[in-house]
């Protein structure tokens, strides 16, 4: 229930709506009031807070989850990278919670109980793991910022320059969480909440006369102090402008324009989309407002890339990124992503380490949200999992997870259409879509298609087609036998046909020639062929050999239809002993090394696209910390 | 392209295939030779 009290400065009333609260500002003359219990104590005057143009006031109302909250009270705070604010809320059910608000990202997060205490402010790494209440963490950000200035009801007592150290904390489910060392060094303040949407609150009674998130604003033109150059920032929440005459890096954020960083040497770049460029790209109005030039050493030699920073007409980020004519759209993600192993997981596939580099600021040209410098540091990871790849970037005081999306230039260039056309990719970039990936795909199930036909084919044959047994007949060959041996008479119908005379023996190293007269009965015709078929083994020096065989196919092709029979004459040693032979006659039918061979010429064509396909994957592992090793490069 | 032309040769030997499986040809078969006609009397293996 909210309850009214009246500033012991001027009497003005000053309400306490939250039970939370314990401090407020008068709005009237500033003065820091502290309840205690019945009492009011004045604390003194409480700093101004400084413009920052949030569409958010006190009093404004939004909905949460389906809870209506109020904005009651505000913290402003300043850190390296420029202000933001923390609105308290009160929720229509009694509870209390905070909207964060900071370079256009907006958090809401509600004070939590803590199961366990978690180390102490200074012992925290950021990236490290962190389990709090049962929830994996991972620690996104460290910093100790410095409170501005407070407004309305406040749950804790806060002043001009109080420091606040904080630790940011994501999950892989885009849950937030922030540890608040501000009371206690050792035990936290714990709140957990979750990234939103500004759109998505339903808000009431925003500040009059603040446009929301836009783009395009007035711009507001100054000239730069360092070369003179006129300069203009045209977007809300620009902390950062680097001039494109001389290369100072410049507060913007100030209004008196102070330079960051003096006109340095390097030669200036100009961008291949020029700042304030606009365009389409996948359904989304874009913007140029930034250009950095980033760069890396590998084995002693600088590697340049290009990042250009582009607004949304709602002030989200999304950034283009370019090297050696291969474009990326990257957005920073506002979750954390765990590895193992040298891997992440993400959008249901692996994505492999590629690379571990220091990336560094080389030259930056427009507006940036935060305070960008040259020879800024950061250690990079990038995954990659075509055609996305995840860049995990690190300061000592910040993780962030990028997610990066390859784009053929083509693209680019349809969006933005630049004057210059854009230069065409050279090589293969870490995160190419893997142009023979697909086709190879395609020619593997169609492969499979055409191994199941063909075995189908052959298998339906055996059981179904015209081959099989015309008649078995055994007979036994002795030495002193100089008679042929005459089979039953058998009858072959249509045309061409093809029938296979097969030897079982049970020759033992031993031989026999074999002269097999086939005999149309009908017309005399006959085909003759001579075969022999020898067997021999023995153990030699401890081990067993053998050559020979004691069976043979032999074909007779294009018989004409009629009644035929098969004369069998033999020749042996003497004094050999008799051989039995079960012989075998079976219309033709299908080859198991026929179906072998299909198989093997439409299985090459997969191996040839599967070739084609790793050679591009060997290029684009080769500029990685993993690339590939072939028989080639080993000679090399 | 590629995996059309994949599918047009791949047809082509698949029907080949069919064909050569259903005649009973196969390009290991030892195939007898050696023949002639009417030297041999329609009597002379008559059992």
């Amino acid at each position: 229930m909210a309850r009214t009290a009246t500033c012991p400065s001027c009497g003005a009333p000053v309400e306490f709506k939250s039970v939370a609260s314990v401090l407020a500002v008068c709005d009237f003359c500033r003065s820091t009031l502290i309840r205690r219990g019945e009492d009011i104590e004045n604390l003194g005057r409480m700093a101004e807070l400084l413009e920052d143009k949030s569409p958010l006031q006190r009093g404004a109302e939004g909905r949460w989850r389906g809870r209506r909250f109020g904005l009651v009270g505000r913290i402003q705070l300043r850190y390296e990278q420029g202000l933001w604010n923390e609105w308290h809320l009160l929720f229509d059910d009694g509870g209390s919670g905070w909207l964060s608000e900071a370079a256009g990202e907006y958090v809401i997060s509600e004070p939590k109980a803590l199961g366990s205490t978690p180390p102490a402010f200074g012992q925290l790494q950021v990236g490290d793991s962190l389990r709090l209440n049962g929830r994996a963490f991972s620690i996104t950000n460290l910093l100790t910022a410095e409170c501005v200035a407070g407004e309305g009801e406040l749950p804790f007592k806060v002043g001009a320059g109080y420091p606040a150290p904080v630790a940011d904390l994501r999950d892989a489910q885009s849950r937030f969480a922030t540890l608040d060392y501000s009371d206690d060094p050792e035990k936290p303040l714990f709140f957990l909440g979750e990234s939103v949407d500004f759109k998505d609150l339903a808000w009431a009674n925003l500040r009059q006369g603040v446009p929301l998130p836009q783009a395009t604003v007035k711009a507001r033109a100054f000239d730069c102090p360092s070369c003179g150059a006129p300069l203009q920032v045209a977007h809300e929440g620009i902390q950062t402008v680097g001039c494109g005459s001389c290369g100072a890096v410049l507060d913007a954020a100030d209004e008196r324009v102070k330079v960051l960083q003096d006109a340095h040497q390097r030669k200036m770049v100009a961008p291949l989309l020029p700042l304030g460029s606009k365009g389409r790209l996948r359904d989304q109005d874009l913007e140029v407002v930034g250009f950095m030039r980033r760069r890396m050493k590998a084995d002693g030699v600088d590697y340049y890339w290009n990042e250009y920073l582009l607004l949304d007409p709602e002030n989200r980020q999304v950034w283009l990124t370019e090297y050696d004519g291969h474009w990326n759209v990257a957005r920073v993600l506002n979750r954390a992503v765990k590895a193992v192993g040298g891997m992440i997981y993400e959008e249901g596939r692996e994505h492999k380490h590629f690379q571990t580099y220091r990336a560094f600021v080389h030259y930056v040209v427009g507006e940036f949200p935060w305070r960008v410098k040259v020879d800024e540091e950061a250690n990079v990871d990038d995954f990659v999992g075509p055609p996305t790849l995840y860049s995990k970037e690190r300061t000592p005081g910040e993780v962030t997870w990028t997610r990066c999306e390859y784009l053929d230039h083509q693209e680019v260039q349809a969006a933005f259409r630049p004057a210059t056309p854009l230069p065409r990719p050279r090589g293969v970039y870490a995160n190419q879509p893997n142009p023979y990936e697909e086709r190879h795909q395609r020619v593997c199930r169609r492969f499979w298609q055409f191994g199941a036909l063909a075995l189908a084919i052959h298998f339906l044959l055996l059981i179904f087609g015209p081959g099989g047994k015309v008649l078995t007949q055994p007979m036994v060959f002795t030495p002193d036998d100089d008679e042929p041996k005459l089979t039953s008479e058998f009858v072959l119908d249509g045309k061409a046909n093809r029938i296979e005379l097969s030897h079982g023996t049970n020759l033992d190293n031993s031989w026999v020639a074999v002269n097999a007269t086939l005999v149309n009965q009908d017309t005399g015709e006959n085909w003759q062929a001579a075969r022999e078929l020898s067997y021999y083994s023995g153990v030699d020096g401890g081990e067993s050999w053998s050559e020979g065989s004691r069976s043979d196919d032999l074909v007779f092709a294009n018989l004409p239809p009629g009644r035929y029979l098969l004369a069998i004459e033999s020749d042996m040693d003497d004094g050999s002993k008799p051989v039995t032979d079960q012989l075998r006659i079976s219309r033709a039918g299908p080859r198991w090394s026929s179906l072998v061979l299909v198989l093997l010429f439409l299985v090459s064509f997969p191996i040839f696209t599967r070739i084609r396909r790793g050679a591009f994957e060997i290029k684009r592992w080769a500029e990685s910390d993993h690339p590939i090793v072939t028989s080639g490069s080993d000679d090399d | 392209m590629f995996s059309r032309f994949y599918f047009l040769v791949g047809a082509i030997a698949l029907s080949l295939f069919g064909y050569s499986q259903y005649k009973g040809y196969g390009l290991f078969d030892d195939t007898a030779t050696n023949h002639s006609r009417g030297s041999v009397s329609r009597g002379t293996f008559h059992k």
